[in-house]
């Protein structure tokens, strides 16, 4: 086992990540300690063993750096993935192993007393869309009308009422932003809850990235008929401007952040002709360094920043 | 006799299935720097900061967009 780095940096991610890279080098070159791993890399590649004192205290090695537990000064939570076993187990030693390791290795690691970008459970909460649109709806960030239902008939009625076109959008799923007919809301509906939601015309739409109390807002400009539905499904006819925003919406953005816990998170607004900021959702692991890449918003110094103090205070 | 259920009905929004938009990121050649602990090319340059690095929106090679990972 090597000598355990001082206050470093845990960057829980996978290996092939060129976002966390970004943020990686920031460090680097600060001279920043890291520790870099995956949980992939556990039980074969990882070795953990902490022990209960008044926090979890012990190690954490790969074989080429070991992690003193006691001493981690912030974890950027990025896209670690699903552990990888050892061969030879059979598949309920498997699915044992991996529910153990969960356990195990994801629980003493979600109880590091540190500064998290952001805590894996702070990120699961944020992540449900039902709940983001309660909190930005409280706090007055309008978002659009919105319906949950797997009734037909309720649906159908919301689409009534609207005087507007309808939109379904993802819950969970992987599922495209579309406007749909309101006459093909059929007995498929119940099969699963859905949201529908009113279509807000859009003078064009903002990602709003978020690190601690810094702001990115960068407008994108949708140049296809696919784009200004869903921007993501036509990336090549996109461009890009960084902009400002509006007090008022970082105030209740700030709020919102306060809210779920956040220290990141990767906002999405449609700005209207009359320039009203609408809420759509908040991506609470989000991607950002395309948007970083296109117009130089320095968010990757940004995370390395807070990542480097280990604290969102000023 | 026996009947089987049926299989071919799906929920409304499935029809809507996300389409895959872009490519994810080419890591030919990529392989991680265990000093470094980052990803670099063949010739030992970053990868992010190549054109296969910078030109996927995905920014990284699981194609996973901004649904992150629900790990906890």
């Amino acid at each position: 086992m090597t000598e355990p780095l001082g206050e470093a940096v845990l960057v829980l991610t996978n290996r092939l990540d060129s976002t966390a890279d970004l943020v990686v080098e920031h460090l680097n070159s600060r001279c920043v300690p890291v520790f870099r791993c995956d949980t992939a890399e556990f039980p074969t590649e990882l070795t953990l063993t902490a022990t209960l004192a008044d926090r979890w205290a012990g190690v954490l090695d790969d074989g080429h750096r070991t992690l003193d537990l006691a001493r981690v000064r912030s974890v950027y939570f990025r896209r670690p993935e699903e552990f990888r076993l050892p061969d030879g187990m059979s598949e309920a030693g498997r699915r044992f192993a991996a529910a153990q390791s969960r356990a195990g290795f994801v629980g003493v690691a979600a109880a590091l007393p540190c500064l998290w970008i952001n805590h894996p459970a702070r990120d699961a909460d944020a992540n449900h869309k039902p709940w983001q649109l309660a909190v930005a709806r409280r706090l007055g960030l309008d978002p659009p009308r919105s319906i949950i239902t797997n009734d037909p008939g309720a649906a159908r009625s919301f689409a009534a009422d609207l005087g507007a076109p309808v939109i379904t959008k993802s819950l969970g799923a992987p599922v495209d932003t579309v406007v749909i007919d309101p006459t093909q809301l059929d007995d498929s509906v119940r099969l699963c809850a859905h949201l529908f939601q009113e279509w807000i015309d859009k003078a064009h739409e903002v990602r709003l990235t978020v690190v601690g109390d810094r702001f990115f807002p960068v407008e994108i400009h949708a140049g296809s008929a696919a784009a200004r539905v869903d921007w993501r499904t036509d990336y090549k006819n996109l461009t890009y401007r960084p902009t400002a925003v509006p007090d008022p919406v970082r105030e209740r953005v700030s709020a919102f952040m306060r809210a779920f816990g956040l220290v990141f998170g990767a906002f999405d607004f449609v700005v209207t002709p009359a320039g009203d900021w609408r809420f759509l959702e908040v991506n609470p692991n989000g991607q950002w360094s395309w948007i970083e890449h296109r117009t130089g918003v320095p968010v990757s110094r940004a995370l390395a920043d807070l990542l480097e103090k280990g604290s969102t205070d000023e | 006799m026996t009947t089987t259920a049926p299989t071919s009905r799906q929920p409304f929004a499935m029809r809507y299935a996300a389409r895959q938009t872009s490519e994810p990121a080419d890591a030919t050649g990529v392989t991680y720097d265990r000093d470094l602990q980052i990803a670099v090319t063949s010739d030992g340059n970053p990868w992010a900061h190549t054109a296969q690095g910078e030109t996927s929106s995905n920014t990284n090679s699981d194609s996973k967009n901004d649904e992150g990972t629900d790990f906890y």
